[in-house]
């Protein structure tokens, strides 16, 4: 075999097989042509490499579209994705919960929930893969059936006019909405109160014998100690809620306000959930003896638990303190 | 924006500049049938950028869309394939060439030569 069938074969080697013959000829009769009278083995390789990579030039050889969505549709695609993304998103954790609450063999509600958890997770990464695959084979199609240029203004398949046309969105600003500060005035209100003066509503709740059984999550003379500093985060936070209201912009004073707020939420947090005497142990036993697990096991999951918390109560704070600063720089 | 960066610029926009106008330098060298390797040597002879990888697959193409037509001489000691323009190529050949006088009129008022 020779220099030039070599390179015609890795030309025509991924080519329809109607065209390979002709392509074929073609190639070699050019080839010919562009060497001297009578050529050497040098003069080949000069030929081939002006011809360049086989690869690229079997490339230009082939017919029909060399990819899978086009530009005119790839908007469109991603749009369809992500909104069906969120729909299955939504969906998911209830489907898990159908699953896991008409799954018989399922005893107790610690069991219900971590399989809802694990259904979740699962139904969730086989989801993902589903919609993938069936909205790009929906816009393959479309793409290859010559569709993809009949749909015009957002779906619609005709031209767009100027009545289509929205409202733009108004520019995020460093306006704080009034909404923000009711709500958050709301909650610190509500989750004070409650574990101030009922701090026996955060409970482990089961039913035995028809008969409501409560076991609260606190130890309620140790959260005592507790409770000023509570109250002192508390104040602070609804201080700032109502500069919010004030000064209805974020400014220095706020952020700084917001930050201490935001300290004080941490480190009361840190000192609580690292108090091993704050929980009671009776909630923990109820616990344990309900989802049916080891006392180390048990032990492992409180611990990570505790953690996970204190982590995700950490990394709220920063958010909450870095966007009050930069929200001051925002027109 | 360091030197070789701005080269490449060039040569992307460059490239992009010419695309459209190769199939016109093509066609217009078909009026008369030319095989692949003497249309080559033409449109080289006459300062036309172009590469022998990208002109025979472009010919075949163009062959496809019913813009040439071709034939095989097989009177010579070995064959060749002769590329000429189709009716409709004679036709695009035509049009193309009102539009590009056109550009290069618009384009000449806008970027100027001499008179500006």
């Amino acid at each position: 075999m020779t220099l030039i069938d070599k390179y015609i074969y890795t030309v025509t080697k991924h080519l329809p097989e109607t065209s390979v013959t002709e392509v074929e000829k073609e190639l070699r009769s050019n080839i010919l042509d562009m060497l001297p009278e009578d050529y050497t083995d040098n003069d080949i390789e000069k030929v081939l490499y002006q011809l360049g990579n086989p690869v690229d030039l079997a490339g230009k050889y082939r017919e029909g579209k060399r990819y899978l969505i086009g530009p005119s549709l790839y908007g469109n695609y991603c749009f369809v994705l992500k909104l069906v993304y969120i729909i299955v998103a939504s969906c998911v954790p209830i489907a898990a919960f159908v699953i896991a609450a008409t799954d018989s063999s399922l005893k107790s509600p610690g069991e219900v929930l971590l399989h809802v958890l694990i259904q979740t997770i699962v139904i969730a990464i086989e989801a993902a893969f589903q919609v993938f695959a069936w909205v790009t084979v929906i816009f393959v199609i479309l793409e290859r059936s010559g569709a993809a240029h009949k749909i015009k203004w957002p779906y619609t398949g005709k031209d767009w006019t100027v009545s289509d046309l929205l409202e733009p969105q108004q520019p995020r600003t460093n306006q704080i909405s009034k909404a923000d500060s009711v709500i958050l005035i709301f909650f610190t209100v509500v989750f004070t109160g409650i574990i101030c003066f009922f701090p026996e509503l955060f409970a482990w709740y089961s039913k035995s014998n028809g008969l409501w059984v409560i076991e609260p999550l606190f130890n309620v003379d140790i959260l005592a100690n507790y409770i000023p500093f509570i109250l002192l985060t508390s104040a602070i936070g609804i201080s700032s809620a109502v500069l919010m209201l004030v000064f209805g912009k974020w400014n220095v004073t706020l952020a700084a306000v917001k930050t201490v707020h935001n300290f004080c939420i941490a480190a009361l947090a840190g000192s609580m959930l690292f108090n091993s005497r704050i929980f009671s142990n009776a909630f923990k036993i109820t616990f344990m003896k309900t989802v049916d697990l080891s006392q180390d096991v048990f032990a492992k999951i409180w611990r990570w638990s505790i953690w996970g918390i204190m982590i995700f109560i950490l990394t709220f704070c920063i958010w909450d303190t870095v966007s009050s600063f930069r929200n001051i720089h925002k027109n | 924006m360091a030197l070789s960066e701005f080269e490449e610029l060039i040569s992307i926009f460059e490239v992009e500049l010419k695309r459209g106008v190769l199939t016109l330098a093509i066609l217009s060298q078909l009026e008369s049938p030319q095989y692949g390797y003497s249309l080559l040597q033409t449109l080289i002879d006459k300062q036309v950028d172009i590469e022998a990888g990208t002109l025979y697959p472009l010919l075949r193409r163009l062959e496809k869309q019913n813009i040439l037509e071709s034939e095989w001489d097989t009177s010579e000691s070995r064959p060749r394939k002769y590329y000429s323009l189709s009716e409709t190529g004679k036709k695009l050949y035509h049009s193309l060439k009102a539009s590009w006088q056109l550009q290069v009129d618009n384009m000449m008022n806008l970027i100027g030569g001499a008179e500006q």
